[in-house]
């Protein structure tokens, strides 16, 4: 074809899918082109036989076996689909629960140890205390920042923040009515 | 030159009718059978000539068909019913067939070479030996062209929802279908239709 208008056009003219600008220029290219004439009526015709494949309908018998078969397999997949969304539900509420015990657990761990903390901090210190020179050095008092000193106290074992326990002997004598008790404090001094 | 009217479902209007079905599709949606198989009343008819159309088999047609039902109730959950249901259940049919079209053999319905070496030139064709050569002309046609024509010239979708239920542009739509036209027209006439 030597015309302006392409195949592709004539074949979206003859259905109306030209823009309506391209499909006045064909209407009067048309009376002029007996090629383009041709194509189009060709087209025409063409089209005409593939629309009569519309009036092929599938037959009533046909769309009720389909209707049974498709519901049979709904009747069978409903239970499955609806067990299946419960265990998404189900995994999911397990999944929620987990992770909040596992941060209560740690929450919990977490205030344990800041109790102990608590425990075996030294009371409030004020912003400087003075310690005692040893011997040999200035007598002049040292400044020492406390905040230091309440680090150390943290990370030191418990058994030294509690009071020792005094040790006691008991000695029974042959006269049943006698007995020595003996105390001693655990750094050997009684 | 034919003259569509732009459906409802592009204009956003719905009609009584339409507000009805909107409700079965909400009890549907939250599990009820039987509103599911109204559903499926409603569409069967269009689902499977549409795949039937596209796939040129009855057969395959049917297994098509109940496929496409069966996704639409297991997926029926994720549907947005703010937005039509027909487009979106035609284009589940459209991915249907193109799945099952692309694990099947060819389909040859009738032997149309066949019938046209025995046929007489001059003598007009029978409406079998026509509705065989035309479902071949069909089926001779790329996936993509083949659904856009189908959906366009016989189930009578205009360009643009045709484009929507494609997922693609009205360019690429109006290309293929105009090349569509152009080789059934070749094909029909190579048969001397």
């Amino acid at each position: 074809m030597n015309c302006k208008h392409s195949e592709k056009d004539l074949a979206l003219y003859v259905e109306g899918d030209l823009p309506e600008a391209k499909a006045k220029e064909v209407d009067v290219h048309l009376p002029a082109c007996t090629a383009c004439r041709q194509v189009v009526d060709e087209l025409s015709g063409s089209q005409a036989l593939f629309k009569s494949i519309r009036q092929e309908t599938v037959s009533v018998a046909e769309l009720a076996d389909l209707r049974v078969r498709v519901m049979e397999r709904v009747a069978v997949q409903r239970p499955k689909l609806l067990w299946g969304r419960w265990v998404y539900a189900l995994a999911g509420a397990a999944f929620v629960v987990v992770i909040m015990v596992g941060v209560l657990a740690r929450e919990g761990h977490r205030d344990e140890k800041s109790l102990n903390v608590v425990e075996l901090a030294p009371p409030p210190p004020s912003a400087q205390a003075v310690v005692p020179p040893a011997k040999g050095e200035s007598q002049n008092p040292v400044k020492v920042n406390v905040k230091h000193r309440a680090r150390k106290k943290v990370i030191q074992p418990k058994v030294y923040a509690e009071p020792p326990t005094p040790m006691m002997v008991k000695l029974q004598t042959d006269d049943p009515n006698i007995v020595i008790y003996w105390l001693f404090d655990q750094n050997g001094g009684s | 030159m034919e003259l569509r009217a732009t459906p409802l479902w592009m204009t956003g209007v719905r009609s009584e009718e339409e507000r009805e079905f909107v409700q079965v599709l909400a009890r549907a949606i939250s599990g009820d059978v039987s509103a599911f198989e109204q559903i499926v009343i409603r569409y069967e008819r269009r689902v499977l000539n549409l795949a039937w159309r596209l796939l040129g088999s009855g057969e395959d047609a049917k297994d098509a068909s109940q496929e496409v039902f069966m996704r639409a109730f297991r997926f029926l959950h994720k549907f947005d019913s703010t937005r039509p249901f027909e487009p979106w259940l035609i284009r589940l049919t459209v991915n249907v067939c193109r799945d099952i079209g692309r694990k099947r053999t060819v389909t040859v319905l009738l032997d149309v070479d066949a019938i046209q070496a025995h046929s007489d030139p001059h003598m007009e064709l029978s409406s079998e030996e026509q509705r065989a050569m035309l479902q071949k002309a069909l089926q001779e046609l790329p996936q993509k062209e083949r659904a856009a024509v189908v959906l366009r010239d016989i189930e009578g979708f205009s360009t643009a929802e045709v484009a929507e239920i494609l997922g693609s542009s009205e360019a690429t739509v109006r290309s293929q279908i105009s090349t569509a036209r152009l080789k059934i027209r070749k094909a029909l006439k190579r048969r001397r239709l």
